[in-house]
């Protein structure tokens, strides 16, 4: 009975050590964190604009032609009609 | 979306609208997205027409190329670790045939491209930028003329 009483309380004490450590850790990985975080900060600073290339999608099947205006009418002042015709061929 | 003259493009959902519009000499470009938001690029995706209000001057006979900037928007807001994506048409043969390449300008630093594909800036400061795009001569960096050589836009990093 003795002994299974000292197995929870060491249970217990390395269950509160865990706990412990973890909280540690974390604390530790913050402090890290931060640190990390002003330095990106200070080279934002210093660091160039960095121009990436994406990939352009493809879709050669989807047309798009404006039907009205029809091209070089002139029209009155007010409102212009502006039709667009859509179509898919694939 | 359309483009009118170059202006940060609207989206329009319906075939048929009316734009309520002054005199003056226009040229519109309308254009289709994909499901990720960007403008497909290639020939027939996309469509151009001048016309006048009010019996303004036609534009010169010009049938040098130009771009239509799609994003960024006039006057757009990003996040902090938002991307921002320039995202342009590009009407004309093909940058390489034109003998052109595509220049965009932001704080000073320049980026070339003879793709016609969206490009994603990164490492922007806090604050206000403004990016311009233009077409130059391939071999002299030169902006090339044309009533549409160049497009300015306002964004703001928050």
């Amino acid at each position: 009975m003795k002994f299974y009483h000292n197995c929870i309380g060491l249970a217990l004490v390395v269950v509160a050590m865990i706990s412990c450590d973890s909280s540690s850790n974390k604390s530790e990985n913050l402090s890290e964190e931060q640190v990390t975080d002003s330095i990106a900060s200070v080279e934002e600073v210093v660091e160039k604009i960095s121009f990436g290339q994406l990939q352009a999608e493809m879709n050669p099947d989807a047309m798009l032609d404006i039907y009205n205006p029809i091209g070089n009418e002139n029209f009155k002042e007010g409102k212009v009609s502006f039709l667009l015709i859509f179509e898919t061929t694939g | 979306m359309l483009s009118l003259n170059g202006a940060s493009p609207k989206p329009y959902s319906m075939p048929n609208f009316l734009m309520d519009l002054n005199k003056g000499t226009y040229r519109a470009v309308a254009f289709l997205l994909n499901e990720e938001g960007l403008s497909l690029k290639e020939y027939g995706n996309f469509s151009a027409r001048d016309f006048t209000v009010g019996e303004s001057r036609p534009f010169p006979e010009d049938d040098a190329p130009y771009v239509i900037l799609h994003l960024p928007a006039e006057q757009q807001a990003y996040a902090p670790e938002e991307a921002v994506i320039v995202d342009f048409l590009y009407l004309g043969g093909g940058p390489e045939s034109d003998g052109v390449k595509v220049k965009i300008e932001i704080d000073g630093q320049e980026y070339y491209t003879q793709e016609i594909a969206p490009v994603q800036l990164s490492k922007l400061s806090k604050g206000p930028h403004s990016l311009k795009i233009s077409l130059v001569g391939a071999a002299n960096d030169q902006e090339i003329g044309g009533v549409f050589a160049s497009e300015t836009r306002n964004i703001i990093i928050e």
